[in-house]
């Protein structure tokens, strides 16, 4: 090696120049390689489970696998030949949910709707006229991070190993640095971003369809599989084990009034966009969960 | 020194077949992407000037943003073939007309209460594109929320258009559509009609 060196040394002058212009360009092709590949590597990351986008994930997954799981919402588009319904059925064609409890859906929908309209919006529009905007959306970060066991088991689960990584990395600085939670220096400064998943997620992940769809009490739009999981959520949330329960639930209707006061008026103006309200709710929480479940 | 001159040459040619592949087969669907963050500037210009008026601003906005979207498309999609095929040409025209009202009108309720939101970041993802469609994800990141969209182009002729938005996961037209199918699967073409009529005003009270 050393000899090697040494001689092409004395062949020429520029022997190490070149040696080294080479190493330079080795470094630059190396760079522009990676530059050059990153998107798909981006994309290969999501598919193995990192990604905020969802449609990556889809996308994937329609090139490697098209039996990939059944869903409520229909085959995960195969882009087909040009016809013009043939050319897009595929993407916006919704096979219809399994839904034998209609008729208490629509009417549990009714009820939450009162529910919204008498109690929560007032609670919500009262406590957003006495406390600044600023503060609530603190308050909004606080319950976020008390959701970092929830995430980070979750994510474990489903052998989201960076992930989890990232979740408790967030937890760690959001927490201390952040004061408590009521801060988000680590999205703010770090770009760390939280990955939100829970039991029902899981399972979906490793395959479980959602079932009935079946609208909660107060927390409305749901399906069996999400129901049941609300379970084993409760053990990972803080909020659970606040002693006597009344505080407890207390603690998690003011959450709720809390994320309400932040997003007056977006339940009025999608209410007035849909034909119909039931269906609309429905369809959008079985399209959001696939796409949570997906990514 | 030759050899070391010749390896040189090799990797200088390597490198330059490197970034010519790398560039091919993604200028298509770069071009879909640049048309969306062009769009996506010139929306946010007029919403942030400040002595328009709100009138100016949408129909601003409409010149900027009509030429990109496929209304009639997305009204046939959200009915799919078997419902579209069913209505005579007199029943699709007028549900045409109602439902791209329906679909501005909401999207500039939207668009309204887009504000002030100076924080407002657009992170654009890799692009997903097959055959002529391109689908644009970007991940719309305001204050302590970040919504995923992704935009759904394919090319007509020599430019694209938008026939689909998904809004963290909820495809506009697979929404219509599932309510759609509902109205049809209960009652009748003309059920259809009256429920795209028009826009109710906010009902306050529930």
């Amino acid at each position: 090696m050393v000899q090697h060196h040494q001689r092409s040394g004395k062949q020429s002058g520029k022997g190490p120049i070149g040696i080294a212009m080479l190493a330079g360009l080795f470094v630059f092709a190396a760079a522009l390689a990676a530059w050059a590949g990153q998107p798909s590597l981006q994309s290969s990351e999501t598919a193995a489970g990192g990604a905020r986008t969802g449609f990556a994930v889809a996308a994937d997954q329609a090139e490697g696998d098209q039996t990939g799981r059944d869903s409520a919402n229909g085959s995960a588009d195969g882009f087909d030949e040009f016809d013009e319904f043939d050319e897009f059925d595929g993407e916006t064609g919704s096979k219809p949910v399994a839904d034998p409890l209609s008729g208490y859906n629509r009417w549990m929908t009714g009820v939450n709707d009162k529910l919204y309209f008498w109690v929560l919006k007032p609670a919500a529009t009262g406590y957003a006229k006495v406390t600044p905007a600023v503060a609530r959306r603190s308050v909004g970060r606080f319950f976020k991070n008390l959701g970092y066991p929830l995430r980070f088991v979750n994510n474990l689960l489903q052998l989201k190993i960076r992930r989890a990584g990232v979740e408790t990395a967030r937890f760690v600085v959001n927490t201390t640095v952040g004061v408590a939670g009521f801060a988000d220096p680590a999205r703010w400064w770090m770009d760390l971003e939280a990955y939100p998943e829970d039991f029902g997620q899981t399972l979906g992940h490793y395959g479980v369809g959602g079932g009935w769809h079946l609208v909660l009490p107060v927390m409305g739009p749901s399906n069996l599989r999400d129901a049941v999981s609300k379970v084993p959520d409760r053990f990972l949330n803080p909020v659970a084990y606040v002693d006597p329960s009344e505080v407890s639930i207390a603690i998690s209707a003011y959450d709720r009034i809390n994320y309400t006061s932040l997003h007056l008026g977006e339940y009025e103006r999608l209410k007035q966009d849909a034909v119909d309200w039931y269906i609309f709710l429905r369809n959008a929480y079985e399209q959001n969960r696939k796409k949570k479940i997906q990514e | 020194m030759k050899k070391s001159a010749r390896i040189t040459v090799w990797v200088l040619a390597l490198i330059f077949g490197l970034a010519l592949f790398a560039a091919h087969g993604r200028v298509e669907a770069k071009s879909a992407q640049s048309l969306l963050k062009e769009k996506i500037s010139e929306v946010i210009d007029v919403l942030d000037s400040p002595d328009l008026s709100e009138a100016d601003k949408t129909s601003r906005i409409e010149d900027i943003v009509d030429p990109v979207f496929d209304y009639e498309l997305m009204a046939r999609l959200s009915l799919g073939r078997r419902h579209w095929t069913g209505l005579s040409a007199d029943q699709q025209e007028t549900f045409t007309r109602r439902f791209v009202t329906r679909l501005k009108d909401s999207y500039f309720d939207k668009i309204s209460m887009y504000s002030g939101d100076a924080d407002a970041a657009f992170e654009y993802r890799p692009v997903k594109e097959q055959n002529n469609k391109v689908y644009v994800p970007v991940a719309v990141r305001a204050g302590d929320e970040t919504v995923d969209m992704v935009y759904k182009f394919y090319s007509s002729r020599d430019t694209w258009k938008v026939y689909d938005v998904e809004i963290n996961g909820v495809s506009i037209i697979r929404s219509y559509r599932s309510q759609f199918d509902q109205i049809l699967a209960d009652g009748t073409a003309e059920d259809l009609l009256e429920a795209v009529k028009e826009i109710q005003p906010p009902d306050e009270n529930g």
